[in-house]
Formats: structure tokens, C-alpha cells, sequence
């Protein structure tokens, strides 16, 4: 099997059959290193495995868009992100020879179409840590030589928390741990609406065109709201509509233009619809 | 952005006499150029708290300075916040060192955010203590790129220190005479 090849080329449409082909060979590599205790060689089978398993999920996540399971595709979005960190940590691309530098571009630009402001935020104090190498307690003066993020015998050391002592929780809206999105847990416990993401997945043929998006502000007429002067701007300013956007042209509105690198089958069919309707 | 200067006591001896070290600990913190210092009474917990994985900074530092952290060893323990503030914790360092000290933690700054967002913010005191015992603490609260600002800030204080040293030297030898 040519592995660096197949790696190479993540955009390549694979079926469920070869993917856990792949999958199989990848995981018997890195077992034959640890029998032969070969640490440089399940170092390097366990980072292509991880790259791999990167490429693989961005694919799931698109998957999960045409499922319009949106919350799950962007837990998913911040397990890759939090993978291609640690992939970024233990080797030094060349270019972007496996496309992981491009997924971990594209991963930001998708979070940035989700309607998503308030995360809930945990707070809690490690009180006791282990090295998930060794099994070693982990202190500040006493270490046992495993460095977190590294491999090992393609293993990579994680630091796990034995013991914790819950604080608080807070709501913010730059949050570290993404998936704790305030008001959805599930497809049916969802009460967001996703129109980027949906016009997105109108436009692209596949996960690995490439796009931009320009986000501005338009008006839009004043006669497609019912809102009373002294009631609320529909803008979201708090301010009253006398006071805020009734005296500019029009309801100030957040908008995004979605610029293709190269054009689409989609696009061009969506062009020529617009085109016939006119 | 916040960024404060403040005089403060707490000072490396101040360090040295909280009530949780034990005799050991404070054996080990003495003459050293960079003390690590925890947040107290943060949260209502009992005993004090450091942020979030400044193991991996204090050996950083250790590659370059003499430094220690103001805390029993089994008594260290990190508060997780989970907000995208990136806390770098509190030093207490001697002027003398203080470029040297602002340059590498600001390469190690930039090197743990290289794959963050750009818009993330940053957030760390930094105590400088003159040869006298004096000291003041700059506060910093804002975007990794603005760490420049904490730096020459610090830098200046610690040039201020050294020259009021010189010119207390001076006046001692002249008084001498």
C-alpha cells in the first residue's frame, strides 16, 4: 500500500471499504514497531495514523452538514482543531504536503459560520495528575522525564487528571472548551439556525474547494419590519428603533459574501437559475 | 487592553514568609532571580493556585534562570478557567534580569499561541524587585502582540531601579568621605 500516496491526496473520494482498509494497515504498522520495539518507527506510524484520522474527520464533518447535524459537526470541527495542534507540535511541514495546514485554515473558517455567542465554561482545580505514559504522579519539582505532547512508543503523553475539584461554571463568549454550547446538546435539542453553513454547502462540491468570506454590513428596508418606533431596533442594539436605525436607510444587518477560489458546479447551477429566473 | 504599574511589598521576601511554606520550600526559594508566585484566595479555595499548565513555563525558565515557585511541592496545584484568556501567571523577578526574562518569555509566548487566534488574550503580572527590595508590579491584560508594550514597560521600571541604586551608591560614598 502506497500510504504516503493516499495521504497525500485526502480530497480523493474513498468509500467506507477503503477507508477502514487503510485504517487496518495503519494500525498493524504501528503494532509490529511496539513488538519490535522500534520507538522511531511507532512514533512515525502513530502521527501518519493521526494525520489520517484528521483528514478523515474534516470529510465526516461535511457528511454531518448534509445530515444537518450541525452541533455535532462542530465538536467534531474542535476534536480535529485540538488533534491538528498536537499533529503541529511533533513534525515540521515542508508545505502542506498532507493538507493538514489547509484543514486546519478551513476548520476556523467553518466555526466562523456557526451562529453560535455563549458557551458555559467550567472552572476546576487539578488536584491530582498522572502521566499517561508511566502512570507517575506529576508534580512541580518531580517529573518523570515524559514530556507532554510527545510520543512515546506511539503513545502520545497525555497528562490525566486523577483528581479534580469542581469550582464554577461561567458564560462566555470566547470559550476554550467549544463544545459546551449554550442551548443545544443534539440534532433535536437544537434551537439555532445555520443559513451560512446551508448556503455554503449550496455552492461547494466538495470539502476541499477552496473559498473566502467577506463579512460587511448592508440596510435592509425599513418595510419588511412591523417594529414601532419606540420599540426595539431590530438591529439587536438595545436601542430604540426612533433612536437607532430609523434614521439610516435601513436596518443595519449583518452580511457575509462567499467568494469561490475557482468556480463550482453548484455555483454555476445556481448562477444559471438566477440567470433564467430574471 | 489593560496594562497598570502599581509599587507593591510583595516582594521576594514577602514570598519567602507566607505562612503555607514549609522550611524546606523556603530553603530552596532563596537568592533566586525568578520567583513564580501563586494567586491566593482566589475562588474561596484554601490554598493558593497557579494557572493552568505553567508547569510547562517553569521549566522553560529553569532552562535560563534560577528559578523557583513560591509553593510546596504537594501543595501545587492549577485552576482550570476554560475561557480563552491565556493565563501566564505571576513573577516576581530581579531587575538586573529582567530584559533577558522579557525576551524569553515573550518567545515563549508567541511560540504556545502560533496556532491560536491572533484576537486571544493574554494575561500575566510581572513584579520587578530593585537590589533594595523595592518593587513594582506590572499588570497585563491584552492581545499577544501587544506584549511589546508589557516589555519596555517592565524594562524601564528595572532601568529606574538600577539607576536609583547608582545614584543611593553614590550619595553613600560621597557621605562617607
Amino acid at each position: 500500500m502506497n500510504i504516503e500516496q493516499i495521504l497525500r491526496t485526502p480530497q480523493q473520494l474513498r468509500s467506507k471499504a477503503e477507508t477502514d482498509t487503510i485504517n487496518t494497515y495503519l494500525t498493524a504498522q504501528l503494532e509490529s514497531a511496539i513488538a519490535a520495539a522500534d520507538e522511531p518507527n511507532a512514533n512515525k506510524w502513530a502521527l501518519l495514523s493521526m494525520i489520517f484520522e484528521a483528514q478523515m474527520d474534516y470529510l465526516r464533518v461535511y457528511a454531518l452538514f448534509e445530515s444537518e447535524e450541525y452541533y455535532a459537526a462542530w465538536c467534531l470541527l474542535e476534536r480535529i482543531e485540538i488533534a491538528i495542534k498536537g499533529i503541529f507540535r511533533l513534525y515540521q511541514f515542508v508545505e502542506d504536503e498532507y493538507r493538514i495546514k489547509f484543514i486546519f485554515e478551513y476548520i476556523r473558517k467553518l466555526q466562523s459560520l456557526f451562529p453560535y455567542k455563549v458557551f458555559g465554561s467550567s472552572e476546576y482545580i487539578k488536584e491530582i495528575v498522572r502521566c499517561g505514559i508511566c502512570n507517575e504522579l506529576v508534580t512541580l519539582r518531580k517529573r518523570c522525564g515524559h514530556v507532554k505532547g510527545q510520543l512515546y512508543m506511539g503513545k502520545m503523553c497525555v497528562h490525566e487528571i486523577e483528581q479534580s475539584h469542581f469550582v464554577g461554571m461561567s458564560i462566555v463568549d470566547v470559550p476554550f472548551n467549544k463544545y459546551s454550547v449554550m442551548g443545544v446538546t443534539s440534532k433535536t435539542d437544537d434551537s439555532y439556525h445555520y443559513p451560512q453553513i446551508e448556503y455554503l454547502m449550496s455552492v461547494i462540491d466538495h470539502p476541499f474547494n477552496e473559498w473566502q468570506t467577506k463579512n460587511y454590513k448592508i440596510f435592509k428596508p425599513h418595510r419588511e419590519y412591523q417594529t414601532g418606533r419606540n420599540e426595539k431596533c431590530p438591529c439587536g442594539s438595545s436601542k430604540k428603533y426612533k433612536s437607532c436605525c430609523l434614521t439610516k436607510p435601513g436596518i443595519e444587518t449583518d452580511h457575509t459574501d462567499f467568494l469561490l477560489t475557482y468556480p463550482t458546479l453548484k455555483s454555476k447551477l445556481k448562477m444559471n437559475q438566477l440567470k433564467n429566473r430574471k | 487592553m489593560e496594562l497598570t504599574v502599581k509599587d507593591t511589598e510583595q516582594n521576594m521576601d514577602y514570598w519567602l514568609q507566607r505562612p503555607y511554606l514549609s522550611e524546606a520550600t523556603r530553603s530552596i526559594m532563596q537568592a533566586q532571580e525568578v520567583l513564580i508566585v501563586p494567586e491566593e484566595d482566589l475562588r474561596e479555595y484554601t490554598t493558593p493556585l497557579f494557572p493552568s499548565n505553567l508547569m510547562v513555563l517553569y521549566d522553560e525558565l529553569k532552562q535560563y534562570f534560577k528559578v523557583e515557585a513560591a509553593i510546596n511541592d504537594e501543595d501545587y496545584h492549577e485552576l482550570s478557567l476554560n475561557s480563552k484568556v491565556h493565563k501566564y501567571g505571576k513573577f516576581v523577578v530581579i531587575a538586573v534580569i529582567v530584559p533577558t526574562f522579557v525576551t524569553v518569555l515573550g518567545n515563549y509566548i508567541s511560540d504556545k499561541l502560533k496556532h491560536e487566534d491572533p484576537k486571544d488574550e493574554i494575561q500575566l503580572d510581572i513584579t520587578v524587585q530593585g537590589d533594595q527590595g523595592q518593587a513594582k508590579t506590572v499588570h497585563f491584560k491584552g492581545t499577544a502582540d501587544n506584549f511589546n508594550k508589557v516589555a519596555e514597560k517592565v524594562k524601564q521600571i528595572a532601568r529606574e531601579q538600577e539607576d536609583e541604586h547608582r545614584t543611593d551608591t553614590a550619595h553613600a560614598a560621597t557621605t562617607k568621605k
